[in-house]
């Protein structure tokens, strides 16, 4: 039995603003088991990023339950919270932007060693780098060097450093590679990979490119409005797409081969706003497929029998 | 993992810490590129040295009265002429700027710190703080600068320190609006989040990651503020709340030249010169400053 | 077919000040009338600034050190800044950026700014103008088109303000469309509404499109034909289904198999080793000569030109 290092119960995310509570994050039910990696995708605005950091605690959940190896960190406060940021790190979506650009790589690989004691003295914290820094494929001599004076790719390196530094147990990986040019992104996938096995993490992915996501994933989530609408097996939901929202996302992927095209529009109109979602499904107002029942209630993840849950009304989902 | 050797990789580092050329050199290099801004380095540089040498430069004191010689054209002796009561115009201008630097020093140091505090606090802990601190800038900074600092002078007497307090009062406010606004673009930056990620405290968040990145901002400002700061001062010297005479001040000055206008025209003209030349010049350092601490204001 | 935009030899420097940029050090390619010409590459590799030289909105620090742009017969590297004003953009050349939302202008209302691109060509009452607005606006298929004309720019979603983009720029009915980028700032179902937007506009008004772009996957959804551009030269003039069916250029080859299809695998992604030269020093040569695996001595001395190697298929390698 593989142990869930991550459960999320019924959580919630809102903010408030003039217009009233934007729902970012609507009723998520959420597991992560030890080892997997898990894809979560979804179109910006959908709440993925606001899920991860709610269950980083880096804000305040305004409900639900987050339970971290069985132990319910709800309410973890201050102290607490530093033993929790030695299990869990991040790592960002724009490296030009996550690293202090006042800092060199040695001072920000070195701030986790020294918040979390794990290093005893200069010598160690030396030795402690070069390694995250050999790791990542980087030589000793980067630890002079200041964020701009680091290509993209080199950035978002140590930005990972920075994430393993504590050697946590899971790494959330916010769109990893998406400011980064495709042949650059490569080379991070399959360094993020290398270093899954050589430290044995589980990875929690968010992006909204869907092809990484399935290269990336043994698990996968659909994210849509605040809530998860379609979660199971990745190759289960990219061979036969079973939620009208994901069949019309993956379908919106343009191929990169000339013979095949997108037909028409997959998706038509636009996300409504989370300040006020739909009454009942938050995709009925753009599902081709929908009907009364959907516009009043709110389809909950329902479990197939090839094991994936889908929240839709359908009857004959398959 | 194969054994690493510290010391080898020290030594390694040194050597590139070497030859790297740091960062205020770069600054340094950028500013050189700058003419106005070297021009303005090469004003202030003057006055400075004029400030510290004042003995040195000239055969005069600054008080020595000489009723015979009183308003007498420049000539060679006198080479900017003498003032009503026979002093050497050109000498009490050189002392004066060792009063103007003075000032303008005192009064930068004095609102520069309380504002950049009080910046600091209201931007990065917002809500009530920034409330209180913002209404108290609205309040001050509904008042002419220039009436609120009379006042403030009037109250307390004449005096170079009374001048620093009374200027100093209004002055924050600038900075504290510059500071909070900077703060809360950083703020937002990712860099901030990264931190909480992995655990730092909030103090560690302001001092490493805050207020470093806010520094190239308050010392533009500062270079900025300060020919803001020596026209204040010179105005409360001319209309006679600042420096108290016989101090050689510029303000007072033009303020004394004022009713030999027509005689002595020399007096207030040459004075006036010097303020400018000195407000030119910090002017120019504090333009090129911001262009070559922050790059990216530049198309 | 006939060729509307040929540009030849076009070498583009800037003046920096750390040195001179050689952000493009000859770059050819033809366009042909009615066709969607995708510029493919890298960030920093000149595919911007190569559409910004062809409306000559370069800024100031550009230098045009040679070349030439030849529109319909006529070279616009010779034109005078009013000329291109008044005879080339807008009503001949039109171009739209990634970021629509900073390119619309926000203190007027929709119908106000396509208006003012009619008002450039044509004389009209107020009804007809709005008229027309309404025509260019279902020309993009916007939905809701009366209500949207009152409208604000920041009351728009990102799809829709490059929607709105698009549809002032045809409405000067211009020949070539330049489009920069235009839905890397959108969702990928907004981006596939856009993509079908054009290729409506492709098949009913035969438009001529250059299309700037990182994007393999958007390359081959839209264009015909595709040039890859390497540090400020192009590598591989190439017909799209060739490009991703046979790529020559050991560039565009590591390019297309490193984008991820439907069935890709992350194991068999190729990866190009090193990373883009900085353009102050490029390497001697063949630019992409420190990260080719197949790189000669020749490749380090000598600019390979463009050659044929088949039907429409030009590549500049010494080693093809």
């Amino acid at each position: 039995m593989v142990n869930t290092i991550i459960e999320t119960k019924d959580l919630k995310k809102y903010f408030n603003t003039l217009k009233g509570p934007c729902k970012a994050v609507n009723k998520v039910n959420l597991k992560i088991k030890e080892g997997e990696t898990f894809g979560l995708v979804g179109e910006s605005g959908c709440g993925k990023s606001t899920l991860v950091r709610t269950i980083l605690k880096l804000i305040e959940p305004t409900s639900g339950q987050i339970f971290l190896d069985g132990v319910d960190i709800t309410d973890y406060k201050k102290k607490q919270l530093m033993a929790l940021r030695k299990k869990m790190s991040l790592v960002f979506q724009d490296p030009h932007s996550s690293l202090n650009p006042r800092m060199t790589v040695f001072d920000t690989l070195s701030r986790p060693l020294k918040i979390h004691n794990l290093t005893k003295n200069n010598q160690e914290t030396m030795i402690e780098i070069t390694k995250l820094l050999k790791l990542m494929g980087m030589q000793p001599e980067h630890m002079i060097r200041f964020p701009h004076e680091l290509s993209g790719g080199q950035k978002q390196r140590i930005g990972i450093a920075r994430a393993l530094a504590v050697k946590p147990e899971l790494i959330f990986l916010d769109e990893p590679t998406s400011a980064l040019d495709v042949s650059v992104q490569t080379k991070i996938l399959k360094l993020l990979n290398k270093t899954k096995k050589i430290r044995d993490l589980t990875y929690f992915y968010i992006s909204h490119d869907i092809n990484l996501i399935r290269v990336v994933s043994d698990r996968i989530g659909v994210m849509y409005l605040g809530q998860i609408v379609e979660i199971g097996k990745v190759d289960l939901i990219y061979n036969n797409p079973i939620h009208p929202y994901t069949k019309g996302l993956f379908a919106s992927v343009p191929e990169p081969d000339p013979d095949k095209k997108i037909k028409g529009e997959p998706l038509s109109g636009e996300v409504p706003s989370p300040v006020n979602p739909p009454m009942g499904c938050s995709f009925a107002p753009r599902c081709p497929f929908v009907g009364p029942k959907c516009r009043e209630e709110k389809p909950q993840l329902k479990l197939l029998s090839d094991g994936r849950r889908v929240a839709c009304h359908k009857d004959n989902l398959k | 993992m194969s054994e690493v050797n510290v010391e080898e990789i020290k030594m390694e580092l040194a050597n590139l810490k070497n030859k790297k050329s740091s960062q205020l050199s770069l600054v340094w290099k950028r500013f050189k590129s700058n003419r106005l801004a070297l021009l303005g380095f090469v004003f202030v540089m003057i006055i400075i040295f004029i400030a510290i040498f004042a003995p040195f430069l000239t055969p005069y004191k600054p008080y020595a009265t000489d009723p015979s010689n009183r308003l007498m054209g420049p000539s060679r002796t006198h080479l900017l002429g003498t003032d009503s009561l026979g002093r050497d115009v050109l000498t009490r201008l050189f002392y004066g700027s060792r009063i103007a630097l003075q000032i303008g020093v005192l009064i930068i140091l004095f609102e520069g710190f309380i504002g950049i505090m009080m910046g600091v606090l209201s931007g990065f802990f917002g809500g009530v703080i920034d409330s209180i601190i913002m209404r108290l800038v609205d309040i001050l900074r509904s008042f002419p600068v220039i009436i609120l600092a009379m006042a403030i002078a009037g109250i307390m007497g004449q005096g170079i320190y009374n001048v620093v307090i009374a200027l100093g009062i209004v002055g924050w406010t600038t900075y504290a609006r510059m500071v909070r606004s900077k703060i809360l673009s950083i703020k937002e930056a990712d860099y901030i989040e990264a931190g909480y990620s992995i655990g730092e405290s909030t103090y560690s968040i302001i001092t490493r990651y805050i207020v470093p990145n806010a520094i190239p901002t308050a010392i533009v400002m500062i270079s900025i503020m300060m020919p803001t700061a020596l026209i204040a001062s010179a105005t409360l010297s001319f209309l006679g709340l600042g420096v108290q005479p016989p101090t050689p001040s510029w303000g007072s000055m033009v303020a004394a030249g004022r009713n030999y206008l027509l005689q002595a025209p020399w007096i207030s003209t040459s004075a006036g010169f010097f303020i400018m030349f000195t407000v030119l010049g910090f002017n120019f350092i504090g333009d090129g400053l911001r262009d070559a601490l922050d790059p990216t204001t530049k198309h | 077919m006939s060729k509307l935009l040929d540009i030849n030899d076009l070498k583009v420097y800037f003046n920096t000040e750390e040195g001179v940029v050689k952000a493009l050090a000859g770059v050819n390619f033809k366009i042909d009338k009615g066709s969607f010409h995708g510029l493919i590459g890298e960030t920093g590799c000149g595919k911007s600034v190569t559409g910004l030289s062809i409306l000559k909105l370069l800024d100031n620090n550009a230098l045009i050190e040679g070349g030439k742009i030849i529109y319909k017969d006529e070279n616009l590297l010779d034109k005078t800044e009013k000329q291109m004003q008044r005879d080339f953009r807008g009503n001949e050349i039109a171009m739209i950026f990634q970021d629509p939302g900073s390119s619309l202008n926000p203190v007027f209302t929709i119908q106000d700014q396509i208006q003012e691109s009619v008002k450039m060509y044509k004389k009209a009452s107020k009804q007809e103008y709005r008229n027309i607005v309404i025509e260019e606006l279902k020309k993009v298929k916007l939905p809701d088109v009366e209500g949207l004309l009152d409208k604000y720019p920041h009351q728009l979603s990102g799809g829709m303000k490059q929607r709105v983009m698009i549809a002032m720029m045809l409405a000067c009915n211009p020949n070539l469309l330049i489009a920069d980028e235009p839905t890397t700032a959108l969702d990928v179902s907004i981006q596939a509404q856009f993509l079908q937007v054009l290729k409506n506009l492709k098949e009913k008004f035969d438009m001529t499109v250059l299309y700037i772009t990182h994007d393999l996957a958007v390359v081959s959804e839209i264009c015909d034909y595709v040039s890859v551009m390497y540090a400020g030269r192009i590598v591989e003039n190439v017909p799209v289904r060739e490009l991703f069916k046979n790529p020559i250029h050991p560039y565009s080859y590591k390019l297309v198999h490193s984008v991820l299809g439907v069935k890709t695998l992350l194991e068999n992604l190729e990866e190009i080793p090193g990373s883009v030269p900085r353009l102050i020093d490029p390497p001697s040569g063949c630019r992409f000569h420190p990260r080719c695996e197949e790189a000669t001595d020749i490749c380090k001395t000598k600019v390979p030109q463009l050659k044929k190697i088949g039907k429409n298929h030009y590549v500049a390698c010494h080693r093809r």
